[in-house]
């Protein structure tokens, strides 16, 4: 009886963690869009209304959703704050703090930092190009996690609770 | 002014200086970043280097160095981490912040065409800070102001002399009114926000309480706008110069509004030499020149002439009209 209770607690805890991976995965395919979203927004405020970046922040940042929402609201104040910290530092800061749990891999959370490094930086058109370059890759790893976000998902969850069935026999 | 307002621009070892030093910033007129060289500081006409502890020094071994990184970081704090958001004032080579102080820059230009499309690598900043002197126009009312109407007055000076300043308290007077006379309604076209200092289209200066603003607006355009949208009685404009100008300033006289203006020069010859004022002053359009000279301090009267060209006062003669 105790063997049983024992089997399916694990079956369910594979199956269970073979979940929460597959919604890591749509976790994150939800932050990138909500990332291409955000930045589509913040060009539009630079080239468009030429609005400094902390003001363009605080305008952007009703229109996109959590986390993204409080790291705008959180960097424009800190920018806004004149405390002598530089631009790509506070975005960095505030970036690593904001996107711990967002499912995002180190290659997303490194590109997205090196937004930072550029935004305020030069003319609008240099901001027009690099903030360009930067949604050309966004688009591509979306398109990429797209593409694979069906196959990831079933997999992830099958391979769970499949796992949890074969540690189930082992152990029994 | 606050000593925070101009502190928060520079990188933290400048910033640390200038928030240990001890001499006022009213008595500061300009900062001057030069890369991998010692940070400057003009007060009260004279130069000083600035010490990493916050002190004058005539010691240049002795001042805060300054580094390409130290420049770059500035421009960022500057332009409030928005580069591009000063696109135009940067090809102008300056820039104009809150409070009205004017950075000017200098590095490599960008070219297209034959045309300054930007600078990049800025390596010489020179942050020249606003001064509102209250009261310092009130010596002048009695030359400016001829049976009970104002006259169209032109101030020439040479750079750092005070000219702004004066036409600030100038238009502050005419507007609140004075002991000649009621207070009128005063139109200023301030192109690079240095009479109002207008932050987010509010001045930080006092202007009067009878003035319009129209900030960073091309003085010739915003003239003519003035005059259709607000009736001003008398138009205040700094820094003369452009073809456009000159032909406002027709357009404006002709509507009957009253004319303040300001111009780069050290005499009324000056401005006949300068093919653009000649025509202005053989027309006798201003009916005041103000001359200021840099003598023991900024802004100081040398002379006062009308439209003629008859001195009605002297510095030579007579001593202390002015601040």
């Amino acid at each position: 009886m105790l063997k049983a209770a024992g089997a399916v607690l694990v079956i369910f805890a594979c199956t269970a963690l073979g979940y929460s991976q597959s919604l890591t995965f749509q976790k994150r395919l939800g932050c990138l869009e909500e990332i291409r979203k955000m930045t589509i927004l913040l060009l539009g405020e630079i080239t468009y209304r030429r609005e400094a970046l902390p003001q363009a922040m605080e305008r952007v940042s009703g229109k996109v959703g959590a986390p993204f929402c409080d790291f705008l609201k959180e960097v424009s104040k800190e920018a806004g704050s004149c405390q002598g910290i530089r631009f790509s530092q506070i975005f960095t800061g505030r970036a690593e703090s904001f996107l711990k749990n967002s499912g995002m891999t180190k290659q997303d959370k490194d590109s997205f930092a090196q937004l930072g490094e550029y935004l305020g930086y030069m003319d609008v058109s240099m901001q027009k190009n690099t903030v360009e370059l930067y949604l050309k890759e966004l688009e591509t790893e979306i398109l990429q996690a797209q593409k694979e976000e069906p196959v990831k998902t079933k997999l992830y969850r099958s391979m769970g609770a499949l796992g949890g069935i074969f540690l189930a026999i082992v152990l029994i | 002014m606050k000593k925070a307002e101009i502190t928060r621009l520079f990188p933290a070892h400048i910033r640390n200086a200038l928030e240990a030093a001890q001499f006022p910033m009213e008595q500061v007129y300009e900062i001057r970043l030069r890369v991998n060289a010692p940070l400057i500081v003009i007060s009260q006409g004279k130069e000083y280097f600035l010490t990493e502890k916050g002190k004058f020094s005539r010691e240049e071994s002795e001042a805060c160095f300054v580094s390409a990184e130290d420049l770059k970081e500035t421009m960022e704090y500057i332009s409030n981490y928005s580069m591009y958001a000063f696109e135009d004032e940067i090809r102008q080579g300056f820039i104009t912040i809150q409070g009205g102080h004017r950075v000017g820059i200098a590095g490599k230009t960008v070219l297209e065409g034959d045309k300054i499309k930007s600078v990049k690598y800025i390596s010489y900043i020179n942050l020249r800070l606003s001064h509102q002197i209250k009261g310092c126009a009130a010596p002048l009312l009695p030359y400016i102001i001829k049976d009970s109407r104002i006259c169209h007055t032109l101030i020439i000076s040479p750079p750092r002399c005070g000219k702004t300043t004066l036409l600030r308290d100038l238009i502050r007077q005419v507007s609140n009114g004075n002991r000649y006379l009621p207070g009128v309604s005063v139109g200023v076209v301030d192109e690079r926000s240095e009479i109002g200092g207008s932050y987010q289209g509010i001045p930080q200066n006092d202007l009067g309480i009878r003035t319009d603003v129209l900030d960073c607006c091309p003085k010739a355009e915003g003239m003519m706008m003035l005059i259709r949208s607000m009736s001003p009685e008398v138009v205040a404009v700094d820094e003369l110069g452009d073809y456009e100008d000159i032909h406002a300033i027709e357009s404006v006289i002709h509507c009957g509004c009253k004319l303040f203006a300001t111009v780069h020069g050290s005499s009324i010859e000056d401005m006949k030499r300068k093919p653009l004022m000649q025509r202005l002053v053989q027309e006798r359009i201003f009916e005041r020149y103000i001359v200021l000279q840099h003598k023991d301090r900024a802004g100081r009267v040398r002379a006062i002439f009308d439209e003629r060209g008859t001195s009605l006062y002297d510095d030579k003669r007579k001593q202390g009209i002015l601040c």
